[in-house]
């Protein structure tokens, strides 16, 4: 199969006067796929399903990752954090009678950044564990709350020691690893606003981080470059701030807090709810990780 | 069978896609190893 690299066009553009409403095909007619760079397919997320992760603990073989595809990262460390857990399921919603949780979509968005991290060479560490849940398929996740924070303590109730407790995981790690020149904090979560607050990706930096901002904003500048390629007529308008965030203050190494979206949204939901999505959303941070690690 | 600039190949998900039984030519892309920037919609 001859595949070149060109540029990229998207597929209902390609074909818009061949795609009937709710994107239906027409039988016997001809489309044109857009064309890609081989070795962006993300093979990892074609054997994803039913991964179950154990638990990721403090040594370095892959965990999630079927195997290393290069070594963008080697000699970056990174501290995931997905947001609540424990007793805390975060911001719930409800969708067709069924609750959903801000803990269970963060947690597997975390998981899935995780995988590529792992793919890229990088190292890296999950605060937050679940003993049974691994990178899921489905559009709405059973909610639980076994989750528990690294080495191995259950996550208390009360909200500053929850945030404590994770930020003190963090630290007790960096001091076993300070050799690594390259070490990020990621905290992961999902906004709670009104239902209809529609609200692109952000970015959060600790006041004063001039390595937490600069991480932010290349984040935020290749989730504007990915919109602009894959949804060219959307718009993005997710932003970087600083704000005095308990767990994002305490940790040692530079830290971003990322906000993914509403979740009382039914736009932003989509973002979390699909799979597919959630597997977009991780792909991207990754690779502005890598930007921001080969910039620094 | 869907023609590519580059390539053209057969695809047997055609046949319940044009049925109404997939997500349209995003399900294209995703059945053919696409990476899933290509079908995100959010």
């Amino acid at each position: 199969m001859d595949i070149q690299p060109s540029i990229i066009i998207m597929p209902k553009i390609l074909n818009s006067d061949k795609i009937k409403e709710e994107d239906q095909l027409i039988q016997g007619e001809n489309y044109f796929l857009p064309t890609f760079i081989e070795q962006t397919i993300d093979t990892a997320a074609t054997n994803s399903d039913s991964i179950v992760n154990d638990s990721i603990t403090t040594d370095n073989l892959l965990q999630l990752a079927d195997s290393i595809i290069d070594t963008q990262l080697q000699g970056a460390l990174f501290y995931l954090i997905s947001g609540h857990g424990g007793p805390d399921p975060g911001a719930v919603s409800e969708i067709n009678g069924k609750q959903i949780s801000e803990d269970e979509y963060a947690y597997d968005i975390t998981l899935r950044i995780a995988r590529k991290i792992e793919t890229h060479s990088g190292k890296l560490f999950m605060i937050i564990n679940d003993p049974d849940d691994g990178i899921r398929e489905d559009e709405l996740l059973d909610i639980d709350y076994d989750e528990y924070c690294l080495p191995q303590d259950e996550i208390p109730r009360n909200q500053t020691q929850r945030l404590v407790q994770r930020a003190d995981a963090v630290n007790n790690l960096y001091e076993d690893n300070r050799d690594y020149k390259y070490q990020r904090v990621i905290v992961i979560h999902l906004d709670s606003r009104s239902t209809g607050a529609n609200v692109d990706v952000f970015f959060y930096h600790f006041p004063g981080s001039k390595k937490g901002e600069t991480t932010a904003k290349t984040l935020q500048s290749t989730f504007s470059a990915k919109y602009a390629e894959f949804q060219p007529n959307r718009g993005y308008h997710g932003t970087v701030s600083a704000r005095n965030l308990l767990v994002i203050r305490k940790v040692l190494p530079p830290a971003v807090f990322i906000e993914l979206g509403n979740i009382q949204n039914e736009q932003d939901r989509k973002r979390f709810i699909k799979p597919d999505n959630r597997e977009a959303l991780a792909k991207w941070i990754v690779e502005g990780l890598i930007e921001d690690f080969e910039n620094e | 069978m869907i023609n590519n600039p580059t390539f053209t190949q057969e695809l047997d998900s055609l046949k319940s896609i044009v049925a109404g039984k997939g997500d349209g030519i995003y399900k294209i892309l995703r059945d053919n190893g696409y990476p899933a920037e290509y079908y995100y919609n959010a």
